[in-house]
């Protein structure tokens, strides 16, 4: 179930273990019910841990937004399944494509950084474990491309779609299963992207984070 | 409780006029490490109305380049090429019916990490004309320093924009 956002002040949000929506800045942002649970929530228990929020941007067309929230204690990010699907809200005016790029990335001690709108992109910092892209590109097609890789964005997904006249077949999904075993510190973030190029669509991003506290005794 | 992490990178490109050839983009790997796994994402889509309506398909491969870049054959396709494997023989075919069977390349490629093909037809009103996947591999590969990884995307039939998105998780050596 999705509702729309209540903008509780960022500082209340932090200090209750729970999620900072930020970096949103086109389009209608919903969060689902459950982005209330918080890493800090599930201590109890055993080693493996999950959480699980989602959510929802309604007038995609041509722009993106964020949501990210703070890691509150060390842990290893074990696992994540992610949901993400698009659909037309009414007929278009013209056929055309559709396309939302999905990602995620975690910030290291700071708040995510994004890039200018429309789009505001995740931007993490460049690897230095890998060099800058080069193409080979003899038919001189139209590529473009990041170079070079960035560090700690660990999911990415492209949704394609033509969106005929009567709309038939326009919508695209995907859900994927990574094991990132991604370290995270107390203080890191973690961040999600939307963005869309095309006839205007309504994306959503349905979360599920598995993970291992680490650093103290959590039994 | 684990004792290994991972570090992980990210890149993503995309070519907006695929229309029966193809290319490459590569990169070197800056310290030795251990390619542990690996998630694609591809995804195609036409830009316009085709002109009649067709197949279309996106080849999307990947390949580590050992000690340099790695080599790319003539356009338009411009493959990616790996070396023969000398683990594994020739291809042979059986073709009793003389089916017209097209095979690349005729020997295994050593270090040919991913592989995916994408088919759809495109009917005039461009309905259901699109084709993705999502790749989890686990190579478990040793990069050394100086070592190159490449990612290819070929294209026949109707034009189509074409996009791969790729994350690498690997253990620093």
């Amino acid at each position: 179930m999705i509702v729309t956002e209540t903008r509780i002040p960022r500082r209340q949000l932090l200090g209750a273990g729970a999620l900072a929506v930020a970096g949103a800045t086109a389009g209608t942002l919903v969060t689902s019910p459950s982005a209330s649970a918080a890493p800090s929530a599930s201590r109890a228990g055993g080693w493996s841990q999950m959480v699980s929020f989602g959510w929802e941007v309604s007038n995609l067309h041509n722009n993106g937004a964020d949501v990210s929230f703070e890691v509150l204690d060390d842990i290893v990010l074990t696992a994540a399944d992610i949901d993400v699907a698009t659909m037309i809200l009414s007929l278009p005016s013209a056929p055309g494509f559709q396309e939302v790029l999905c990602q995620a990335a975690a910030f290291r001690q700071t708040t995510p950084t994004y890039g200018t709108p429309p789009q505001v992109y995740l931007q993490p910092p460049a690897t230095k474990d890998f060099g800058a892209t080069t193409y080979d590109n003899p038919n001189g097609l139209s590529i473009g491309g990041d170079s070079p890789p960035y560090q700690d964005k660990w999911m990415s997904i492209i949704l394609k779609a033509w969106v005929p006249a009567d709309g038939t077949a326009s919508s695209a999904s995907r859900h994927i299963h990574t094991e990132p075993m991604l370290a995270l510190r107390r203080g890191d973030y973690l961040a999600f992207h939307m963005d869309h190029a095309g006839v205007g669509v309504d994306g959503e991003m349905q979360v599920v984070l598995g993970y291992q506290p680490f650093g103290r005794d959590w039994r | 409780m684990s004792d290994q992490t991972l570090s992980v990178v990210s890149f993503g490109w995309e070519i907006t006029n695929l229309h029966d050839n193809g290319a490459d983009v590569y990169f070197p790997v800056q310290r030795d490490m251990i390619f542990q796994w690996l998630d694609v994402d591809v995804a195609t889509m036409l830009t316009s109305l085709p002109s009649s309506a067709g197949f279309l398909e996106v080849l999307c491969t990947g390949a580590v380049g050992r000690g340099g870049p790695p080599k790319f054959g003539p356009a338009p396709q411009a493959y990616l090429e790996t070396p023969d494997s000398t683990n594994f023989g020739s291809i042979a075919t059986e073709n009793p019916e003389g089916l017209s069977v097209g095979i690349g390349p005729t020997t295994p490629g050593q270090d040919g990490f991913f592989a995916t093909i994408l088919k759809a037809f495109a009917p005039s009103t461009g309905a259901a004309s699109s084709a993705s996947r999502h790749v989890h591999t686990e190579p478990d590969l040793v990069l050394r320093r100086g070592d190159y990884l490449g990612f290819h995307m070929d294209h026949a039939g109707v034009q189509v924009d074409g996009e791969m998105q790729v994350v690498i998780g690997y253990a620093r050596l």
